[in-house]
Parts: structure tokens; sequence; C-alpha cells
């Protein structure tokens, strides 16, 4: 009976066949080092952006209207007590959550991203194109205008909790589109736009009657802000994280497997209706909490994927953290950017986003001659 | 043949002159052109008398010089003074219930597009529109359109630039309804109660003017801080008032949002907010109820409420009790000259010792206004 | 050890339907021996590709039963069915940031675990060797011709290790050597594992060569089975194809098909 890949075995068989081959074990032995090299790189990548990632933070925390020097910012972290009310209101309760909501936000759509582009097959799909944060932002100006309550009994939490409601919906309506026979990844694209367009166009409908005060909100909503960030809200980011990722990691392998089509990764053992449905649902359940928290942005979800795709490639287990890594740079970077143009003035975020995104989706565009899909 | 004085030529040529006479006071009173604060010369074919209100609110400057009758010409509006001060509405309509019934609403003042076709079959004979739709409507080709029924449209301004239009519009609003008088002396008053304030400022040097923080529609919606304004509207009212308009420095233009650090940062000398009786709109909204229907107590807790908020209560025009809420809608209206006085009070109190707004508001409303004053439109920190 | 003799696959009353469309009508096939390469021959949509799913699992059939080693693999969860069934399909193109070298890695661990151990990397390496494309290791799978994808789906499906394996048309896209080479890897794989191996083909002439049995389907049932030259010399194929057949012995004593229109 053949031994299965026992390595004293592959030695010994290795051994026998010395003569056709010190040749033989001297390429297998440089295939297998140049995977560990290649290994090792992506792993030292991954640590040299969560060490960029992590001054990126500081950098944003330094960033804003008050002049605080490094030192003096230090000292409020360290020791609240000693500093003035102002400083502390402006480092913990401002620009702290800020933040450190940037690079959850963009974490989570970077992920949500990511393995939206896994089980649809399609580089441009995101929670943007597939019309969940149109949806959202529905659902925020529903609340807005019309104090529509989607969940009963909401409160304060009327407007987000209306966007995280429409996202969820439009994710089960989506979902409900694959389960019609002769549905493909493609077809939930359009699918996905049509969505898009749908709640765009019932969006500027609700804006037709609203007053100038329900307007600016409504616009600012729509195009990001960073400013509403709470500890709270960086809490539940951290939490619903901490929920959905660790399952998309546990599944690297079979995401991995659904790149070389369905058929394959069926062969391998993937239930695959299985797991798009609960993919789905881990990327619906980041993707509304983090456009319930801070508006419609776009293009996160769409070129931190890309990017991780450059670099590191396909391999769930490094796409998936480099994919997060980039997206939570993105966002870093932008919450930074939009602080620095002038001081005081709030930007929206989505506005900076999709100036730096719109150049780099044409770039993916033009790059599809690659064909890095079906 | 000569022209015979003959007893009945006389007559006749008598008869005929009187009646020339007669009706040239009527003839030269039938077309009316003006030039609105467009800058655009519009004629009136004659007087009108079936005018549609591009918004609601244009009533504040149509009730001092109608006083007596003022929606005699008026056959409908866009319905914001319903619903963005429902107490003055209640006003206009307990004095005048009949009339603010018959008022055909022509929708939103934010909402697109005016109704062409509402417009003609109402018969308007003027639509009055408000200075910031003038792209929108010559961009969606309705001047042209209502121009070709016969239907002029005129601009009016209180909001843009309100401390300059303001005058131009009541003179052309004067002309309109034909109520030159009224407007002559409504201008008067407003002049005068602006150089109360503008007289003593326009003396004083840059370093005697405090920093102010005005925070558009203050509470409005949670956790949102803050709009404020460049050096426009209530921008330019506190710099009128002899105050130093943070937003002014900062930016060019009408309104911006700054963050809540940049208004800790500046920790200004007063803290300006503005409120208005949005609670039936918006039943969870923390703004200052302000108006003619207002609660003190209410607005006193409320206001309490919002110097509370993190990030105010350390700032030193709140530990010095020097933030106060105002009327939002002072910013549409050509009475902003009480709020510019209220402003100097609370920016110049030394200077303005005298002065009394509330006095001017109650003078405002025993000249020109078909209802009494009341209400609360103002109200500071203990 | 395993019992040989129990190791054998067979299938009986295999009814496939999509729709109102029958693919498979009520057929089966008999015990298939551990160790021996079968060819699964029969005009296009015969029911080939189907037949292959429904023994994976990866379809349901109406009644009948797959039987390995004298258990009915309906009875197995399916991640345990195709631990023991390895199925490779026959589109293997894909466009993916994968080398290789990841794709082939994944099939080895076969969704199991999450780290890569020296064990794996170095079967991985030594299967790619041994089919001769070690070169093409960091090679993009998007970038990758024809050929080399199929032969790289060829190592993803020897890389497992199971007991029955079903490679559906793994010649289609290759040269005239590498068709060849892989037959041969193939077939000898399967004795090396004494693992029952099916091949679907359209090329007789290499099914007569490689194969130590045949299985000739045509319009979803199974119509015949046995010995290549028993098969291919009687009628049935002939009619099934809806050509003549004819054989000989080639030069090297090998079974030659040649066929008539």
């Amino acid at each position: 009976m053949v031994v299965h890949g026992h390595p004293a075995f592959l030695i010994l068989k290795v051994e026998f066949m010395a003569d056709v081959g010190s040749d033989h074990r001297q390429t297998v032995t440089t295939l297998v080092s140049n995977y560990q090299y290649r290994s090792l790189k992506r792993w030292l990548l991954l640590l040299a952006t969560i060490g960029i990632l992590c001054i990126m933070v500081v950098i944003d925390i330094m960033t804003g209207p008050a002049s605080l020097s490094f030192s003096e910012v230090i000292r409020v972290i360290l020791n609240p007590p000693d500093a003035t009310p102002q400083q502390r209101v402006i480092i913990w309760d401002l620009r702290m959550p800020i933040a450190l909501m940037a690079i959850c936000i963009g974490a989570m759509l970077g992920v949500a991203g990511a393995e939206m582009q896994t089980i649809l097959n399609n580089s441009l799909a995101d929670p943007f194109t597939l019309g969940l944060s149109s949806a959202a932002s529905f659902g925020a100006a529903l609340a807005i205008t019309l104090q529509w309550s989607i969940i009963p009994g909401a409160g304060i939490f009327l407007v987000t909790g209306n966007a995280f409601a429409m996202a969820m919906l439009t994710s089960l309506a989506l979902y409900g589109f694959t389960r019609l026979r002769g549905v493909t990844p493609e077809t939930m694209i359009l699918v996905g736009i049509a969505m898009l367009f749908t709640f765009n166009a019932l969006l500027a409908l609700l804006q037709y009657g609203a007053s100038e005060l329900e307007l600016s909100q409504i616009i600012f909503w729509q195009l990001g802000s960073l400013a509403r960030a709470s500890w709270g809200k960086v809490l539940t980011c951290v939490i619903v994280l901490a929920i959905v990722v660790p399952y998309f990691m546990s599944r690297s392998w079979s995401l991995t497997a659904l790149r070389m089509g369905e058929d394959k990764a069926a062969s391998l053992g993937v239930n695959v209706s299985f797991l798009r449905l609960s993919v789905l649902a881990g990327v619906s359940l980041l993707a509304a909490v983090a456009v319930s928290f801070v508006g419609a942005v776009a293009f996160v979800g769409l070129v931190g994927p890309h990017i991780a795709r450059i670099v590191v490639g396909e391999d769930q287990r490094g796409f998936l953290p480099f994919s997060a890594l980039a997206g939570a740079l993105i966002m870093s970077g932008t919450s930074i950017a939009s602080k620095a143009i002038t001081p005081g003035v709030i930007y929206p975020i989505g506005m900076i986003t999709s100036l730096i995104g719109i150049p780099f989706f044409i770039s993916l565009i033009l790059s599809q001659r690659q064909r890095h899909w079906q | 043949m000569t022209y015979a004085l003959t007893r009945r030529g006389f007559a006749l040529a008598t008869v005929a002159t009187a009646t020339f006479f007669a009706s040239a006071p009527h003839a030269f009173a039938q077309s009316l052109t003006i030039t609105d604060i467009a800058g655009r010369e519009v004629t009136l074919p004659e007087q009108p008398s079936r005018i549609i209100l591009g918004e609601g609110r244009m009533m504040y400057a149509v009730a001092p010089l109608a006083t007596d009758d003022p929606f005699e010409k008026i056959v409908g509006w866009k319905d914001d003074l319903i619903l963005y001060d429902p107490d003055a509405f209640r006003r206009f309509e307990t004095a005048f219930p009949e009339d603010t019934a018959r008022m055909v609403n022509f929708g939103s003042p934010y909402a697109g597009d005016f109704s062409i076709e509402a417009v003609l079959e109402n018969n308007a004979d003027l639509l009055i529109l408000d200075l910031g739709n003038l792209f929108k409507a010559e961009e969606t080709g309705l001047i042209e359109k209502l121009d070709d029924a016969g239907v002029p449209v005129v601009f009016v301004d209180f909001r843009q630039d309100p401390t300059a239009n303001t005058v131009p519009s009541m003179l052309m609003l004067g002309r309109i309804f034909g109520e030159q008088d009224r407007a002559a002396k409504f201008i008067d008053f407003y002049v005068a109660e602006m150089r109360k304030v503008t007289n003593v400022v326009q003396s004083m040097a840059a370093d005697e003017k405090p920093l102010v923080f005005m925070e558009n529609a203050a509470g409005y919606s949670a956790g949102s801080c803050c709009t404020t304004y460049g050096s426009f509207n209530y921008g330019r009212f506190i710099e009128l008032a002899g105050g130093q308009n943070y937003g002014s420095g900062l930016f060019s233009g009408f309104k911006s949002e700054v963050s809540l650090e940049a208004l800790i940062t500046a920790d200004p000398d007063i803290l300006l907010g503005t409120g208005a009786n949005w609670a039936e709109a918006r039943p969870e909204t923390m703004a200052i109820l302000l108006g003619y229907d207002a609660d003190p107590a209410v607005n006193a807790e409320r206001l309490q409420t919002l110097a509370d908020r993190d990030g105010f209560r350390d700032l030193k025009a709140v530990k010095n009790g020097q933030m106060h809420s105002i009327y939002h809608q002072f910013y549409n209206s050509p009475y902003h000259f009480i709020a510019i006085q209220q402003l100097a009070k609370w920016i110049h109190p030394e200077e303005f010792a005298d002065l009394d707004p509330d006095a001017t508001f109650a003078q405002l409303h025993d000249k020109f206004m078909p209802f009494e004053a009341g209400g609360q439109f103002w109200v500071s920190l203990p | 050890m395993k019992n040989e003799l129990a190791m054998v696959l067979s299938a009986s009353e295999l009814s496939v339907q999509f729709g109102s469309r029958k693919i498979l009508h009520n057929t089966g096939f008999d015990a298939l021996q551990p160790g021996q390469l079968t060819a699964l021959i029969g005009p296009n949509a015969a029911g080939k590709s189907t037949l292959f799913r429904t023994i994976a699992g990866l379809i349901k059939s109406r009644g009948g039963k797959v039987m390995l080693g004298g258990q009915d693999l309906s009875t197995l969860s399916t991640k345990i069915r195709l631990q023991r069934v390895c199925f490779m399909p026959q589109f293997f193109t894909a466009n993916a940031a994968l080398s290789v070298f990841d794709v082939v890695l994944m099939a080895q661990k076969q969704l199991s675990g999450w780290r890569v151990n020296e064990a794996d990397m170095t079967a991985v390496a030594q299967n790619l060797h041994a089919a001769g494309i070690g070169h093409l290791a960091d090679a993009n799978i998007g970038e990758l011709s024809g050929g080399q994808a199929q032969m790289v789906s060829v190592c993803q499906a020897l890389t497992r290790r199971a007991d029955v394996y079903l490679f559906d048309e793994p010649t289609s896209a290759l040269d005239l050597r590498h068709q060849l080479d892989v037959m041969d890897r193939i077939r000898t794989a399967m004795r090396e594992r004494n693992a029952i191996g099916m091949v679907a083909l359209h090329d007789l002439n290499l099914a007569a060569r490689y194969a130590d049995h045949l299985v000739l389907i045509g319009a979803g049932k199974i119509l015949n089975q046995g010995p290549p030259d028993h098969v291919l010399s009687d009628p049935l194929i002939a009619q099934t194809y809806d050509v003549a057949i004819e054989t000989s012995s080639g030069p090297r004593k090998e079974l030659n098909v040649h066929a008539y229109a």
C-alpha cells in the first residue's frame, strides 16, 4: 500500500531515485523554498503594513485645528486627569474615536469588498456598487425627512437604525435573487446596480420635499463623515469585526477554492451555496454597520481588495487580512487629509475617497486586459 | 370749412377732454416697470392682484405693507410658513381664517420645480421668487415659459444678503402691492433701528470686537456640530452688531460645517445658536423652540442641555453665561434689525445698555403687524 | 490493510433529471476493481459528466445507489464522500491572482487546517515536478495556456488521496506528448495507490491503450462494459457513435481503433 505523503517515505523515495535526480531533489527543494520565501515575504509585508497603519493612526491623532505637540498628546493619552478639560475633550472625545473609527470602518469595508468580490467572482463588487450604501443612505434620509423608523422604537438611533435596516434588507433581497433558478453572480451584480439606481432615485424623491436643514444633513450623510464617531460606535465596529473576520478566516481555503470555479470548489467538498449565503450575511453585517455609522463612503471596498490582490495575491489567508489593512490605510489617510485641507472645516470623506478612488477604478477597468477574472 | 365752436361741438370737446383726464391717472397706473433684486427689468401690465408667493415666509414682508388685508392679492404660496414657523402661521390663521384656508399650496420651497400648470390654473398674474431660485428658474426655463404665458416673475431677497437687499426688496414689494407709503414708513423704521446699532459700531476698533460663534440650528439633530455662517446672513448680522464672526475668518462661503475641535480651540467669547419651533416636524429635536408660542421654561431647560454637551461645557462662553439662542427665521425676513439689536446687546452690553429690542419688537407689531407681539424670540443662559 | 476485494466501485439504477430533461435513465455499472483504470466512453451529451457527478455525490440520483467497498456512498456526509471520491471537472481555466503552487496546495490541503507545513509543500512540489510543470510553480493561473491549465488541474486531482478518481476529459487541450504523459501518470498513480480510476475520454485510441476496462454510455444509459477489445469489437459501440469501427493490432502490440463515418 502506498504511504500517503509521509515525509520519511518521500525522503526514501528521493534517495532511491538518487541517480535520476539529485537533480530531482534539487528541483523539489527549490520549489519548496521558493514557496516558503514567498510566504515569508507576504508575512513581512503584512507586518510592515500594520506598522505603517500604526503610524497613520498616530498622525491622525496629532492632526487637527488645535495645535497640540506630540508630547502634549502623549501626556493627555497616558495621564488624562492631568490635562485641561479642553485637551481631554479634544483628544479623548474627538480625535481618538475618529482615528480609531477610521481604521475600523476601513477594515470593515475592505473585508466586505474582498469577500463580495470573492463570492460573486467580480472585481467590481463592493458594498457601494451592490447598492447597499445607497440603500443605507435612503434609510437615513427616511429618518431625516419623514421620521419613519424601520426598526420600531429606535429613538435617538433613528438615522443609524434605519440605515442599518435598509442595508440588511437589501442584502436579503440580493440573496433572494440568488435563490431564483438560473441566477449567476453576473446577474447578481446587475441586480445590485439596479438597486443602486433605484435607491438613488428614491433618495432624490425624498430630497425633493426636504427642508434646507434636512437637505444639508442628507447630503452630508450621502458623502460620508467621520465626525460623529464615538467610543460606543468604535466598540460596536470592533465587536462586529471580531465576529465576522475569524469566521471568514476559518473558511480561507474554501473561499480560495471558490475562485477556482464552482465546480472545482464543489469537488473539493465546499458547500458553495451555503458558503455564499453565510459570507453574504457576514459581508452585509459589516457593510451595513459601517455605512450606518459614517454614511456612504465610496471606493474603499473596491480599492482596498484590489491593492491586496496586487501585493499578496488571492490566497485568502493573506488576501483577507491585507484587504482589511489596505481599507484601514485608505480611511486613515482620508481622515488625515480631510482635516488637513482647511483646519477646522469638515470635508465629507466620501468626497475624498471618490477623488482617490476614481483614477484607481479607471486603472482597474483598463487592467482588465490582464484577465484576472473569468 | 372752419372748425366752428358750436355749442354742441364745445360740449363734445369738454366731455372728451374730461374723459381723457379722468382716465389718465388710471392709464398711467396700469403698467408697472420695476427692476427686481436680480437686476432684471420686469414690466407688469397692470397692478397684480393674483400673486403667488414663492415662499410662504414672504408674508413676513407682505404683512407690514398690507397690514389690514395682507392676503387680499395673494392666491397661493409654498407651505414653508406652515412647516417651519407654525407659530407665526397660527397667528395669521387666527387673524385671517378664511384667507389662510383658501391659500393654494404649491409645495415645498426646496423641492425643485415650480409647477407652471398650477400657476396658470390659478390665473396668477405674478410670481414672486426668492433670489436663491434664480439659477434654477433660468435653467429650467421657468421664467421664459411663464413669460410666454403672460405671467411675470420677480425676485426678492431676504436671505442671501438681507442687510443689503431688504430695503430694495421692500420698495419693490411696496410698488407691487400698491402700498408705496407703507413701504416707505417701514423702511424708515428699519433704517432708524438699524442705525441705532451701526452708528455705534462703526467707530469701534477691531480689537474691541469679541469673537462670536454662531451655531446654525443648534441642537436640531443630536450629536452633530456645527454649521456656521461665513460673512453672510447671521454672520453679517454679528459683524454689524460689533462682533468678530468666527466663520468669516475661516472660509469665504455662505455656510460651512466646522469641527467641534475647531470650536473648542477657538474658544469664542460669545456662543450663539439659532432656534425655532421645529418640534412639531421633528419631535426628537433638541433645538430651542423660539417663536410666538414659545415656552420660556422649556427653552431655558433646553438651552442648559445644549450648554451641557460634551466639549461645550468647558467653553469660556458657557462658563461666563455668554451662551444665547435667537430666533432662526430672522435669517429670512425683513425683521432682522431686531436680531441685530439683540446681538448688539449681548456683544456690547455697556454700549447698548439703553437699547431695548423687546420694545422694538413690540413697536414693530403695533405699527406694522396684523397681530400682537408675544412669545419668546431669544433666550440666554442665566 | 484494507481488503482489496471489498474496495470495488459499482452503481445501480441511477436516474437523474434536470427539470423535465432526463439525463441518466435507471442505469448503473458492475464492479470496478481497485488499481485499475476504466475509460468511460460515449458521444457528446451521453451523460458522462453527469454520471461522474452522481458518483461524487454532487448530483442526487432519484433512487439507485453507488456502492464503494460494500458501503452506500449516499450514507456518507458530502465532506467524507468527497474525500473518498476525487472528481476532476471538465472545465479547468480560472482567473485569479493565484499561482500554480497555490492552487495545487489548496487541493492538497483539501480545506482542512489553516497552516501549511513542510510535508504539504513537499508533496505539492513533488507532484508538480513529476508532471513536468515545476517551472510553472510561480506562474499565475490566469496566464497559463489551455494545456498548461489542464495539467495543473490533473495535478490538483492527483495530489489528493482518495479511493476513487474521476477524470472528466483530462487530455482535451493537450498536445500529443502531454496526452501520453498524463494518461501514463494517471494509470501509474491508480496502480500505485490501488485506487479506482475512471477517465472520460473522446479519443478511443487513448482509451484502448491505457484503460484496463471500458464502459460505454449512450443517451443516458450504460450500454456495455468490459475489457477494451471486447467493448470495441462489439457492434453496440458502432451504433452508439454512429460510425463504423474496426480494430487492429499496432506496431507495439497495442490495440488500435479506426473509425469510419
